[in-house]
């Protein structure tokens, strides 16, 4: 087994992913074996060639344009007021 | 069923009403047990189909999908619907805007009848990730339809629509149309615009036609292919006519038979199937060359390490803030934590971590960039085996619709169903999914050609002449 019940709630933490002890332990051993079967793109020798032709691939001139729609973006949040989205305290251990 | 052209002719002449037609549907639907259907816009489809045939009656041009009653993905945003990738995190997720598909199909008068059920964020291979109940495969309800457009598959092969847009990632729109007997096209990776996919893979997502018919799905393709302003990644290539070419003969065409494809762990009988449909297309006047792609074998391998990755940057979004469901929490890092952890699913949660694994310091040169070079070998490959035929065929899938439940409990088990549909996403590839028999068990099989980039219009080519010689198309599913 390539991965540790302590390593799947390190990786369930950085996500930001509440989970169950009974997901900890099945999801050990499921990525446990995805990571070995995975494991065999180590014997593929070889570069990377970076390829660095833009064409064909075009990006917008960076301006700010007004949607006129805002209002239906707030309205999907679960929490609003006075047209901002609510949520809890960004910091919570202010003095 | 009609096809797309009989019909566009037939509301056209006004001699069918879009109306009609799409009360047929929906009285399909609502007779339906397949669960092909997330939401269906009963309301917003009735007035489509009037807008159409208001329009037939003053005598004004229709667009070329005038009346066909279209079934879209849920992963695909429709404006002022509830739109819930087939999660419960988005359960209550209205779109303010529509995707460009969904625009490119209103314009042309296409009536959106729906959307459909799917694997959860597109990831799944058998419509059971779904947080609204798997769908049904119309052939055997024991069985799925596949994944993850598992809804679109369905409700084509049922009749309870005429078409559907699914999404392709690793096979998820070509697999369920072998699994449920119908055609599903993945275009080449930049042919459609993503603009409006909820995103799971950016670099490997395409959307596409499931249809009845290879032309049909050129009918379709004709509407939604073409640049996109608003997404970076879509081609400016121009799109050609892909109704135009169908009907030339196959003489001469090159079709290349990897041996990679016909390997262990291929159905007995899928493979007779897929190697009659070869034979076939020789007797049309094709050449069959034996071709080879030793890295397929690390195809497979390279997806789970890319989708992954990149699923785990695009799911970050789906925190409870801006939009969906949120757990009721005291301080910030609960709503995350809690929403994600309740309101997401298994796979999407595996494969979070995952990617998150991977992409973290200490293993990123292992796997991630490891799976990135054998993307450019494996591309590389299929392009050498493409200067030497001009199309490949194999089989979609390595069986038929397995049970529901069957593969449930081992996600590597079901990974593993992906075998030959997952290369064509990574090397970026046009494959179409056409019927090609049915096994004993009267489940369907599917036969896939696959071309270079930019090819859609040689394998609908091929697929319509080798469709055409036979007869599969037209039987119908019966368990609704």
């Amino acid at each position: 087994m390539s991965l540790n019940e302590q390593e799947v709630k390190h990786l369930a933490d950085l996500a930001r992913l509440e989970l169950t002890p009974a997901e900890v332990k099945n999801f050990t051993s499921q990525l446990g074996s995805v990571l070995d079967y995975v494991a065999k793109l180590q014997t593929v020798e070889g570069e990377i060639v970076v390829n660095n032709k833009t064409d064909g691939f075009s990006l917008r001139s960076d301006e700010v344009s007004d949607w006129s729609e805002v209002d239906k973006l707030i309205s999907s949040a679960a929490k609003q007021e006075k047209n901002h989205i609510v949520v809890p305290e960004v910091f919570s251990d202010r003095e | 069923m009609l096809s797309i052209k009989e019909l566009v002719n037939k509301v056209e002449s006004g001699q069918h009403k879009a109306l009609a037609v799409t009360e047929d549907c929906l009285k399909k639907i609502k007779a339906s047990h397949l669960n092909s259907f997330i939401t269906v816009t009963e309301r917003e489809a009735l007035a489509q189909a009037k807008v159409v045939d208001d329009k037939v009656a003053r005598g004004e041009k229709v667009g070329v999908l005038a009346g066909v009653p279209l079934a879209i993905k849920d992963i695909i945003v429709t404006k002022g619907i509830r739109c819930t990738g087939g999660s419960k995190i988005l359960d209550n997720y209205v779109a303010p805007y529509d995707a460009t598909v969904v625009e490119c199909l209103k314009k042309a008068g296409a009536i959106i009848i729906g959307k459909t059920n799917c694997d959860e964020f597109a990831m799944g291979s058998s419509g059971e990730n779904s947080g609204f109940g798997p769908t049904k495969n119309p052939w055997d309800t024991t069985r799925v339809p596949g994944g993850s457009s598992s809804g679109s598959a369905s409700a084509v092969a049922a009749g309870e629509c005429l078409a559907s847009l699914g999404t392709d990632t690793g096979g998820s729109i070509r697999q369920p149309a072998a699994f449920c007997g119908v055609v599903g096209l993945k275009p080449t990776y930049g042919r459609v615009s993503r603009y409006g996919l909820m995103a799971m893979t950016s670099s490997l997502d395409q959307a596409g036609p499931i249809t009845q018919t290879v032309a049909d799905a050129a009918s379709i393709l004709n509407v939604i292919a073409g640049h996109d302003d608003r997404e970076a990644t879509s081609s400016k290539l121009p799109v050609e006519n892909y109704l135009a070419g169908l009907t030339k003969d196959i003489k001469g065409l090159k079709i290349g038979v990897a041996k990679e494809f016909f390997s262990d762990g291929l159905d007995k009988e899928v493979k007779k199937l897929v190697e009659t449909a070869i034979a076939k297309m020789e007797s049309l006047g094709a050449s069959v060359v034996e071709v080879s792609i030793p890295t397929m074998a690390f195809a497979l391998a390279a997806y789970y390490v890319i989708c992954p990755s990149e699923v785990s940057a695009n799911m970050a979004r789906y925190d409870g803030v801006r939009y969906g469901r949120r757990e009721d929490t005291n301080t910030l890092f609960e709503l995350y934590t809690k929403t994600r952890g309740k309101l997401l699913g298994a796979e999407v949660k595996r494969r979070i971590m995952l990617g998150t694994y991977v992409l973290s310091a200490g293993y990123y040169e292992a796997y991630y960039r490891k799976a990135q070079l054998v993307r450019q070998v494996i591309k590389n490959d299929f392009d050498q085996v493409f200067s030497k035929v001009d199309i490949l065929a194999t089989p979609t899938t390595p069986t038929t619709a397995f049970k529901l439940n069957s593969k449930i409990t081992d996600p590597l088990s079901m990974y593993l169903a992906d075998v030959y549909t997952v290369p064509v996403n990574i090397a970026g590839l046009p494959a179409i999914s056409v019927p090609c028999g049915f096994t004993a068990e009267s489940l369907p099989v599917g036969l896939q050609l696959i071309g270079p980039s930019w090819s859609e219009a040689k394998i609908l080519q091929l697929a319509h002449q080798y469709e055409q010689s036979e007869s599969w198309f037209e039987r119908r599913a019966n368990n609704l």
